[in-house]
C-alpha cells in the first residue's frame, strides 16, 4: 500500500486552486486542502516509521493551528468585504507595495 | 478500502474547486474531511480521525458557512425542489452506507484501531508539551487578531 501519490494529488489541486482562483473563500479551500495533504502525509509517514502515536499527536497540533489560520482568514476576508463588497482579490490593490 | 475512500475525497477535493456556487464548495470540503477522517480510522489512527472530524469538518465548515451568509446577500431564491432534491440525496446516501454495512458487515467490521488513546495523550502531554505552550499562544494571538480586524470603525477613529 503507497498513499504517497494520493497526497502530492492533494497537494497539486491544493496549489492548482490558489493559482487559479481569485475569489477569497475558494483560496481558503485551497490552502485547506493543502493542510489535509499535510496531515494526511504527517499519518503515512507516522505509519512507516512505526510512530503512529507520536505522528497522530504533532497532527491533532497541526489540526488546531489549522483552524486558527481558517479563522483569522475569515476575519480578514470579513474585514476585507466590508472595506470593498468584494471577494475578488483582483480588487486588493491597495496593498499594492 | 482505504484507497475507495481517499478516491471519493479526490473527487469532492475537485469538485469543492470547481464548482462555483461557494457554499456547495464549502460543503464539499466538508466532505474532503469527514473522508479523511474515515481514512485515518482505517489507518489505525482513530485520535486524529475523531479531531478531523470534529474540527474539520465541523468546526471550520460552520465558520465558513457562517461568514459567507454574513456576506452573501439573499438575492438569489433557490428552487422549491432544491432542498427535497438535497434531503433526498443525503437519506439516499445513508440508505446506501446501511446497506453496505448490512451486506458486508465484516468490510466495517475488521478495521479495528491499534492505538490506544492514552498512548497519544501520553506522547501529546508529556513529550510534546513543549509544542502545547506555543499552540496556547497561537490561539491566544488569532483570537486577538479576530478582535482587532472585526472592530467597528467608530472604535477605530476613538482610538
Amino acid at each position: 500500500m503507497n498513499l504517497w501519490p494520493f497526497v502530492f494529488v492533494l497537494f497539486a489541486l491544493g496549489i492548482f486552486c490558489l493559482l487559479t482562483r481569485r475569489n477569497l473563500i475558494k483560496i481558503l479551500i485551497g490552502l485547506e486542502l493543502l493542510s489535509k495533504g499535510a496531515t494526511l502525509a504527517l499519518i503515512w509517514s507516522g505509519i512507516l516509521r512505526n510512530s503512529l502515536s507520536y505522528t497522530q499527536s504533532l497532527t491533532v497540533i497541526a489540526i488546531a493551528i489549522e483552524v486558527m489560520v481558517v479563522a483569522v482568514f475569515l476575519a480578514l476576508v470579513y474585514a476585507f468585504h466590508e472595506k470593498s463588497s468584494s471577494l475578488d482579490t483582483d480588487d486588493m490593490k491597495r496593498l499594492k507595495g | 478500502m482505504v484507497y475507495l475512500t481517499l478516491g471519493f475525497l479526490l473527487f469532492f477535493a475537485l469538485l469543492a474547486i470547481l464548482l462555483r456556487d461557494t457554499l456547495l464548495s464549502v460543503l464539499s470540503l466538508a466532505a474532503v474531511s469527514a473522508l479523511l477522517s474515515i481514512a485515518f480510522y482505517q489507518l489505525q489512527a482513530p485520535v486524529a480521525g475523531a479531531f478531523e472530524l470534529s474540527v474539520g469538518a465541523g468546526l471550520i465548515t460552520v465558520l465558513a458557512v457562517l461568514t459567507i451568509s454574513f456576506l452573501q446577500k439573499r438575492k438569489e431564491r433557490r428552487q422549491p425542489g432544491y432542498a427535497l432534491w438535497m434531503a433526498f440525496s443525503l437519506a439516499l446516501v445513508a440508505l446506501l452506507f446501511f446497506l453496505f454495512q448490512a451486506l458486508w458487515p465484516q468490510a466495517l467490521a475488521n478495521i479495528i484501531p491499534q492505538t490506544s488513546w492514552g498512548e497519544v495523550g501520553d506522547v501529546l502531554w508529556r513529550v510534546r508539551i513543549f509544542d502545547l505552550v506555543p499552540q496556547i499562544l497561537v490561539i491566544l494571538s488569532a483570537v486577538l487578531g479576530i478582535l482587532a480586524l472585526l472592530r467597528k470603525e467608530g472604535e477605530r477613529k476613538e482610538k
